[in-house]
């Protein structure tokens, strides 16, 4: 055993996640590498000293939270229901249980929808925060379990929409697409309050959004999420329609 | 049992839910302190975590556990918390002279009499700033898992990946922090001369 592979199982050792093999293994290695056993003292000393970083919580912090709980009505009840939002995650569910099968199929059809948001978004799009439709899908509540940031691998391969918007001139697309979906339309602060349309059966979000806030998006979220861009977002003028399409997956 | 106290706060019920505050508030916190290294922020978070579960309660699903579905509000808070500051707080390893030169941390002497030493206050300093330094996905699951005592599976449903990667993400997270109480000046952390044969290669 190399000192590399020992650190994984001394990891693994201090966590109670060997097992009985990879146990003796390591011992053997132990018996024969000092470096390693200095590491292991080393480790559990950070163990012990990570355990004494537990803090009782500042003495008003239950009472914060009490109050604010208490200014809310029941569960749920105040919450700002995005109506659409929430069909997407109900949708994101979707995608994330049908996985591959779903996705190839999705990208080889993808075309059309796409480009047609892409004419229509102006008119077409929904309002939303309206009050007889948040009355209207009391069920749909926000579901924190779809919020992941990782897919499982199954899911995760990058959702590519390779399509190019008819009408380019006019229009910048922007994809925003692998790890994406649901918790990117819930996370995002500018997506709050925009229209949004839900295309097909699973995991597209289209927005409009001006190229300012596309860019800021982009700026903010690049390290997390994959973007592609279509046309000149970057030399587009601040308040150039753009519009925005999440793909879950 | 938070299955009961879990039901009836989804009706409504805020003395169950309080329950759920008791017990909870304090891993919860700890949870939001790590990630984002400061008390008013975590204070926030904990608030934030709470309020989100409360009025999310309805879409609990039973066959979850309760405190997996909790911590994963609260880390997916946490991680957009950090995002949003864009700021990950790496804590620098040198600290500055008067004079605005920098210096390394001072190496503990081994043989120094108790008064030399790291008094309990430094250390535990010096284990927080290590904490700190590491990227938040490798913070975030060795904090669960030694500081809130959760298991591989309950972390890799907590942060949504695979129990494999919880466990190398773990074993890497050590070893960040290793070298990096070592950068900090700790010398037990050291294992010898040779330590250069312990990096760490990244992953193919």
């Amino acid at each position: 055993m190399t000192c590399e592979e020992a650190l994984v199982l001394l990891s693994g050792h201090l966590d109670g996640a060997n097992t009985p093999e990879e146990e003796a293994r390591l011992e053997d290695h132990l018996a024969r590498c000092p470096d390693c056993r200095r590491i292991l003292d080393a480790y559990s000393a950070m163990e012990q000293g990570i355990l004494e970083l537990s803090e009782e919580p500042p003495a008003q912090l239950h009472d914060r939270i009490m109050a604010a709980v208490a200014a809310e009505a029941k569960p749920s009840r105040r919450r700002r229901v995005r109506p659409a939002v929430m069909g997407l995650a109900a949708a994101a569910v979707l995608c994330l249980a049908l996985g591959l099968g779903y996705l190839p199929r999705q990208t080889e059809e993808s075309t059309e929808p796409v480009a047609r948001v892409n004419n229509t978004l102006a008119d077409a799009l929904p309002v939303q925060e309206d009050p007889s439709a948040q009355e209207a899908a009391p069920a749909q509540e926000e579901s924190p379990d779809v919020a992941t940031r990782e897919l499982p691998s199954s899911a995760a391969a990058p959702a590519t929409f390779s399509v190019e918007p008819e009408a380019a001139t006019e229009s910048l697309l922007v994809e925003l697409g692998d790890n994406a979906a649901s918790p990117a339309v819930e996370t995002i602060p500018q997506l709050e309050g925009q229209a949004v349309e839900v295309d097909g059966a699973c995991g597209v979000y289209h927005f409009t959004l001006d190229a300012a806030t596309v860019r800021q998006i982009i700026a903010d979220y690049s390290e997390l999420y994959g973007f592609r861009t279509h046309g000149d977002l970057e030399n587009a003028a601040d308040d150039t329609p753009c519009d925005l399409v999440i793909v879950c997956g | 049992m938070d299955t009961e106290l879990v039901r009836k706060a989804a009706a409504g019920d805020s003395d169950a839910f309080e329950q759920l505050v008791l017990s909870y508030e304090k891993p919860i916190y700890n949870l939001c302190l790590r990630m984002c290294g400061n008390a008013d922020d975590a204070m926030d978070l904990t608030q934030e975590t709470f309020l989100k579960a409360w009025r999310s309660l309805g879409s609990f699903r039973a066959d979850a556990a309760f405190s997996t579905w909790l911590y994963r509000l609260c880390s997916n808070l946490c991680i957009d918390h950090l995002r949003r500051e864009q700021k990950r707080k790496i804590l620098p390893l040198h600290v500055e002279d008067s004079d605005g030169d920098e210096r390394p941390l001072d190496v503990p002497d081994p043989a120094a009499g108790p008064e030399e030493r790291l008094s309990a206050q430094e250390d535990r300093q010096q284990v927080a700033a290590a904490l700190q330094s590491l990227e938040p996905e490798y913070r975030e699951a060795l904090t669960l898992r030694v500081l809130h005592d959760l298991s591989y599976a309950d972390i890799a449903a907590v942060l949504q990946v695979r129990e494999g990667t919880v466990k190398s993400r773990i074993a890497r997270a050590r070893e960040k922090m290793r070298e990096a109480m070592q950068k900090l000046g700790n010398k037990s952390t050291s294992p010898s001369s040779k330590q250069t044969r312990h990096e760490r290669r990244d992953a193919p």
